[in-house]
């Protein structure tokens, strides 16, 4: 085991100061993160994806999640298991092979000897947070072999760009991966969640990501009228609602709450609201609660302590999402993870590159160190995992 | 016209006078003489009996009536000559007398209503698909919300100075209750954008900026998504931003924004937006700026003007309980009254209102004559009632334990104590 002492100094190195360590100092170095520490947002993405094949096509933006609470809960390390299985049940939208679930399939054996685990170091300030992020897992005498790679796009022959095959090489044997931000996002989303990190708030949004306002059947009637379909299933809307009381059961939590706008969209957002009342009454140890859209955007800007788990279509998990992220102070300490379900890993940054501060020695590397954290704890490095995560608190 | 406006200002001094004339002397001639100044500058009332203005008044669900009661009282302290056409409908009173029809009957008349929020019952099998809510603002043609998001002086938020505008359309968009299951287990809602209508309320949103001399106007939208719809939305707002080479013109993606206001508010001037995202927005603004209690709202059309609470909720679960906050209601009563031209009233029960707020979190206490006993004239009957021993009026929502009639007391002894 590390000693505590050596252990912050480098965290702290990175950051541009070399802090000796005394409790007091320690603690007034990590300012910054301690204002924002306690709170995790789970926050889905909506990007773009350009490498259809890099994760056998069922890459699911999964996941940050506040690490010793709600993803990885020390106690249960079932969890994952069933998280990701929960998620396969609810992700059979996009997904190119039939998954069958069984809980040997997800299950990792992983020894204490070194591991490999792929480095996406990205753009922008990436560099110096993955440099941030080595020095601190070296110190912490984390056994893991570090395989740098870049994923540059490249141009194919036929004109179409794609990412090195390198680098999908090298995630198809390690299996576990970190990534820094990039200039073009990679990563898509299905069912996603979105924790976000604030000190004595700790909610959690679950957001149906198939449908509703994304489906993208829109038509021109007139020229000057446009119609947008909203398109809500009862099978998704079924899954969700499922999902989020599972989660919230096997995460510990007592309340779920569902936002809609069934007063408006009485049949749309009333199939959804139906889909979470049945869904309440097979989870009755489960508070359950509705609310308008409205109402939520007010109470939750006025007290986020009052929300726990939300359930949501897709337009509104995504818009606050985003408003949870605002209110801890932006992007720069969400961590996140992308399962996918033939054990492909990728843990992540959410953040942008922000190449106005890029080699400056200023970025805050909070997000890829709880990041990297998740990962530790994905490989079942538990107590480096703690290490880790205390030294950032 | 000028001879007009003064015997028009002569009949309000005369008629403020009669009104005054048992309060002490001086107080009601400064009052007398502000009033003049006022209304000789006003124009020609929208409608007029004898220098009165009659205003249609929905009190709405919830706690709506307590509220415009309270409105109802301030007015009739502050002897602003306005006189109501209340007329009770609801979407959850059943059986009840009244109908749209009548609201809109009395709004040709009136032009001008205050409004408390009405519930929208979500009730899954209605057969009428559009709540009254809607139909109010589709029938009188309400096309334009504007919420004006400020900071109130003395009361502390975790971002002060906060000045924004926010502008929804609000007659199309997710609002239509176009919906139809098409197959069982799946249901299309459908979201309609015109040209027409945004181009219209991005006018009113450019236009608003002009009067009201703000730099730059945002509009909102989720183009990269929905990029036929509120591409339309996107484009048409720029193209009319071209019409006002002044004004700073930027679009904003709604997520961004949401994450935006609560982060960096002060970035924002006036933002325009279509239905459902100007309902959203109109609530995270108000909670920034201290929550649904506080800010004030106005529905607008080329005829009608309703003056409403800015984010609207009936706030049922306290209905009855006399603990709600007025302060928007009491705020969207001062519009109505600077709207009417009516800006010496407005402006006394503003300063008034303030002065209740910043009081109550300073805990100053007041000097020991003003809390003798206070006589108001309300409509002709005595109202005679001491104030209390201590000052700290706030309702219950911003952090005081003030009760709703307690405070509109304190505001009401406010604004005698010139």
């Amino acid at each position: 085991m590390i000693k505590e002492n050596s252990f912050a100094e480098v965290s702290f190195s990175n950051c541009g100061r070399c802090v000796p360590l005394s409790r007091e100092i320690y603690s007034r170095g990590s300012m910054l993160v301690l204002l924002f520490s306690s709170f995790v947002v789970i926050s889905s993405e909506f990007i773009g994806f350009r490498a259809p094949d890099l994760f056998a096509g069922n890459l699911i933006n999964m996941a940050a999640a506040k690490m010793r609470k709600v993803l990885f809960p020390s106690n249960s390390p079932g969890f994952l298991t069933s998280a990701i299985k929960g998620i396969r049940n609810t992700e059979i939208h996009n997904l190119q092979k039939p998954l069958c679930i069984s809980a040997g399939e997800t299950k990792r054996s992983y020894s204490t000897q070194t591991q490999k685990v792929t480095l996406i170091p990205g753009d922008g300030i990436g560099p110096e947070i993955s440099n941030a992020v080595k020095d601190v897992f070296e110190a912490a005498e984390v056994p893991i072999e570090w395989e740098e790679v870049t994923v540059t796009p490249i141009l194919l022959p036929d004109g179409k760009t794609t990412i090195p095959p390198a680098a999908i090489n090298s995630m198809n044997k390690n299996k576990i991966g970190l990534k820094g931000p990039l200039e073009t996002k990679i990563g898509k989303g299905h069912v996603s969640m979105n924790l976000t990190l604030r000190r004595d708030v700790d909610l959690v949004t679950i957001r149906e990501n198939t449908e509703g306002e994304y489906s993208g059947i829109e038509h021109v009637v007139v020229d000057g009228v446009v119609q947008s379909i909203k398109l809500i299933t009862k099978e998704a809307s079924q899954r969700v609602a499922d999902f989020a009381f599972s989660f919230a059961k096997s995460n510990g939590r007592r309340k779920v709450t569902a936002v809609h706008k069934a007063n408006i969209m009485r049949l749309s957002d009333g199939l959804f609201l139906q889909c979470c009342r049945e869904a309440a009454e097979k989870n009755k140890d489960v508070t359950y609660n509705e609310m308008y859209l409205d109402t939520t955007c007010l109470n939750i800007v006025k007290d986020p302590k009052s929300f726990d788990v939300m359930v949501m279509p897709n337009l509104y998990g995504d818009i606050l999402s985003d408003l949870c992220a605002g209110l801890i102070g932006g992007l720069g300490v969400t961590p996140s993870g992308n399962i996918g379900a033939d054990g492909v890993a990728i843990f992540e940054s959410v953040h942008g590159t922000a190449p106005d501060i890029a080699g400056l020695d200023k970025a805050n590397p909070t997000a890829l160190l709880l990041s990297a954290v998740m990962m530790l704890r994905h490989m079942q490095l538990q107590s480096h995992a703690d290490l880790v995560e205390k030294a950032v608190y | 016209m000028a001879t007009k406006k003064v015997s028009f200002a002569l009949g309000r001094i005369a008629l403020l006078k009669k009104t005054f004339q048992f309060l002490p002397v001086a107080l009601g001639k400064s009052r007398a003489l502000n009033s003049s100044s006022v209304s000789s500058s006003s124009s020609q009332p929208l409608t007029q009996s004898q220098g009165r203005y009659m205003v249609t008044l929905i009190p709405g669900d919830g706690v709506g009536p307590e509220l415009c009661h309270s409105v109802k009282r301030i007015f009739s302290a502050a002897s602003a000559p306005v006189d109501w056409d209340e007329i009770p409908i609801s979407d959850m009173m059943y059986g009840s007398r009244y109908t749209l029809d009548d609201v809109v009957e009395s709004m040709k008349k009136t032009g001008v209503g205050l409004k408390g929020a009405l519930t929208t019952p979500s009730s899954i099998s209605s057969q009428d698909h559009l709540s009254l809510n809607q139909k109010m603002k589709t029938e009188m043609d309400l096309f334009a919300n504007v919420v004006h998001c400020r900071s109130i002086p003395g009361f502390q938020t975790r971002h002060t100075d906060i000045d924004m505008i926010i502008i929804r359309e609000q007659t199309e968009g997710e609002y239509t209750s176009l919906e139809h299951e098409s197959v069982p287990g799946v249901v299309e809602m459908i979201k309609i954008i015109t040209r027409k209508k945004s181009e219209r309320i991005a006018k009113f949103a450019f236009d608003y900026a002009t009067r009201h001399k703000r730099q730059k106007v945002t509009a909102v939208h989720k183009a990269n998504i929905m990029k036929q719809g509120d591409g339309l939305f996107l484009k048409t707002c720029e193209e009319v931003s071209k019409l006002y080479p002044k004004i700073k013109f930027e679009g904003m993606i709604v997520d961004n924004t949401c994450m935006q206001l609560v982060a960096k508010p002060h970035q924002f001037d006036v933002m325009v937006l279509p239905n459902l995202y100007g309902s959203i927005v109109d609530n995270v603004g108000a909670a920034l700026v201290g929550g649904a209690g506080v800010v004030p709202g106005k529905s607008l059309g080329s005829n009608f003007a309703i003056f409403e609470p800015g984010a609207r909720h009936t706030y049922a679960q306290m209905a009855g309980r006399n603990v709600a906050n007025p302060t928007a209601m009491i705020l969207a009563g001062v519009d109505m009254l600077d709207h009417m031209n009516l800006g010496f009233y407005a402006k006394m029960i503003k300063d008034a209102l303030e002065k209740t707020i910043s009081e109550g979190k300073t805990n100053q206490y007041l000097p020991k004559d003003s809390i003798n006993v206070t006589i108001t004239v309300e409509r002709g009957n005595f109202a005679l009632f001491s104030s209390a021993f201590t000052c700290k009026y706030l309702t219950m929502d911003m952090g005081g334990s003030t009760s709703t009639t307690d405070f509109v007391q304190a505001v009401i002894r406010h604004m005698y104590e010139v």
